[in-house]
């Protein structure tokens, strides 16, 4: 595995104090390496860091083991694809591939043929002489990851791509994006503030706050153990129970089976069941404890055993303890 | 009534110009009558014959086009600056602009006219052009600035990261895309700099004449007819612009172009 990116003590900040700092990062080549984190944490500054769109305050960037901190973007082996795309209004979606290939001195057949092997990788062949504004959403924004692709980056940066794509289009974009992924062996860091998105996309998720990288690791790792209450509580659902008073305990939903009195044993809870909801393939139960409210996963049915009102006894398999006050 | 409201409108905004028109073509025109005597181009020929006239016709071009291409040079990247950098004082710096329309325009030129005696402008081509693009600069300033913030500003960055240089992006970007409002801005300029009399007369006179400064000596020695032709030869660039910035842009665009964001 060779390192495609290395950051080193990077930081950005902005006349009104906001920005980034503390950021040490590496990127394997042919990752995908996700930024997540809610908006305003710095996700963004630190992915336009890296494109050559900001000058960083101190630190470096190392683009394949050469030092890029000082160029500006276009001196620099990244493409990004922007959150609103970005097409030129004024070119065909053909000229909007071939700007980038001119300023390279691609020979024309050249240049013809890769935009026509990107547009028919794309799907989006046909619409090779129409402008921008004449297409779909989705078709804008193959539009845009052609553009960036047909000059074959070192780094592929995409920044909340598909914010502006209604859900279905977006997880089908989704699945288009690991395809041409896995098909160029290219890298990729993509920043998302939809947990969702990271978990099903990445190689590895660096989750971000205030300005930060909190926990850098594989989605499951992130899942499965998270650094604090805060990387927990952000990605997935997590349920906490305050265990003594420094620390909480914390549990997923799914770490949690529903069992009776009779079998009650250490890590059994006694609540009554609030809200009882059908989800489809599985049940959720919204139970009141003591002081908190939690939520259970149960199988199918159990909506219809337990419904709103009834005392419900659960046990939890596998239980987290977070250092209280993490979160400011 | 509406009628008669819609005929004395009419009236007034269409009888002078008729006026005029009659004039320029009439060879013989006595006080008491009311039209003139007789139709021809009698006056025409009087005018080109002229090489005074003539020159000051020249002059008008030179001047117009002098002023409208380094008002260009100067604003254009003054209006990108503005656009772009949210710097301190900037709403004050567009609104100073407006400031040099307001004063009394007189008073600016005796000022500006005591530096350039100091300078030795008086009288020479490029105080004439000062002056002509000192009155133009709030189009220059003020439409582009409208149309460069209407640029996304992600859109250069889109051809920076592709690799194009900053000035590159400019050219293939950024320009296009405010190409519009910058014609409607240059269109302004031009036809503001044919027009403009006060200044390059304090400036410019006696050495530099334009039709515009032209006109004060015609309506005081010559026939009416003379200025009649001056206003018309004055008019009809006016016109042909105007048209052709209708036909470039349609209808739509072109008056939208007219507002400033």
């Amino acid at each position: 595995m060779t390192v495609k990116l290395m950051i080193e003590d990077l930081s950005k900040k902005y006349e009104n104090g906001d920005g980034i700092q503390d950021i040490n990062l590496v990127v394997n080549s042919g990752e995908i390496l996700t930024l997540l984190g809610p908006s305003g944490c710095g996700k963004s500054t630190l992915l336009r860091s890296i494109g050559g769109f900001e000058r960083v305050t101190t630190g470096r960037i190392l683009i394949a083991e050469k030092d890029v901190t000082k160029q500006p973007p276009e001196k620099r082996s990244t493409i990004m694809v922007f959150q609103g795309y970005n097409l030129w209004e004024r070119m065909t979606v053909f000229e909007n591939l071939e700007f980038g290939l001119k300023l390279r001195k691609v020979s024309k057949s050249e240049r013809k043929q890769r935009i026509m092997e990107m547009l028919t990788m794309l799907g989006i062949e046909a619409m090779a002489a129409e402008y921008p504004q004449q297409l779909s959403g989705g078709q804008q924004q193959r539009v845009a990851i052609g553009r960036a692709l047909v000059l074959r980056p070192e780094i592929l940066l995409l920044d909340e791509p598909y914010s502006a794509l209604d859900a279905k289009i977006r997880v089908q974009m989704r699945e288009e994006l690991k395809k041409i992924q896995r098909r160029l062996q290219i890298t990729i860091i993509f920043v998302t503030h939809d947990q969702e998105e990271a978990m099903m996309l990445s190689t590895r998720i660096a989750v971000m706050k205030k300005g930060e990288i909190v926990q850098v690791g594989t989605p499951s790792e992130i899942y499965n153990d998270p650094k604090d209450i805060y990387v927990a509580s952000f990605i997935g659902e997590m349920n906490f129970v305050t265990a003594d008073t420094d620390r909480v305990a914390a549990f997923r939903p799914e770490d949690a089976h529903i069992t009776s009195a009779q079998e009650a044993g250490e890590n059994t809870y006694h609540g009554t069941v609030q809200q009882s909801t059908q989800m489809g393939h599985y049940s959720q139960l919204m139970v009141k404890l003591e002081e908190q409210t939690i939520v259970l996963f149960a199988e199918k049915d159990a909506f219809e055993n337990y419904p709103e009102g009834t005392d419900i006894f659960f046990e939890v398999k596998k239980m987290q303890n977070f250092i209280k006050g993490v979160e400011k | 009534m509406n009628f008669l409201v819609l005929f004395v409108f009419a009236f007034f905004m269409y009888g002078p110009l008729l006026n005029t028109f009659m004039l320029a073509f009439a060879n013989k025109y006595q006080a008491p009558h009311v039209l003139p005597l007789s139709f021809g181009f009698t006056w025409w020929k009087n005018v080109f014959a002229q090489s005074d006239l003539l020159q000051a016709f020249v002059n008008s071009f030179l001047v117009a086009a002098l002023s409208t291409f380094f008002s260009m040079v100067i604003c254009l990247p003054a209006a990108y600056a503005i656009a772009r950098y949210h710097f301190k004082g900037r709403n004050l710096f567009l609104f100073s602009f407006l400031l040099s329309n307001a004063f009394p325009k007189i008073g600016l030129y005796t000022a500006i006219g005591i530096i350039f005696y100091k300078m030795q402008l008086m009288g020479t081509l490029t105080g004439v052009v000062l002056i002509n693009i000192l009155n133009t600069m709030i189009f220059m300033i003020w439409i582009p600035t409208g149309a460069f913030q209407n640029v996304y500003r992600q859109q250069e960055e889109a051809a920076r990261d592709v690799g194009a240089g900053p000035i590159r992006t400019f050219f293939t970007i950024t320009f296009p895309s405010a190409l519009p409002a910058i014609i409607v801005a240059a269109m302004y300029t031009f036809l503001g700099a044919l027009d403009e009399s006060q200044g390059t007369l304090l400036i410019g006179f006696p050495q530099i004449k334009t039709m515009a400064t032209a006109m004060y000596g015609i309506i005081l020695d010559q026939a009416p007819m003379v200025g009649a032709i001056f206003a018309l030869l004055l008019v009809l660039p006016a016109v042909l612009i105007l048209w052709l910035c209708y036909k470039f842009f349609g209808k739509k665009s072109f008056l939208q172009q007219l507002f400033i964001k």
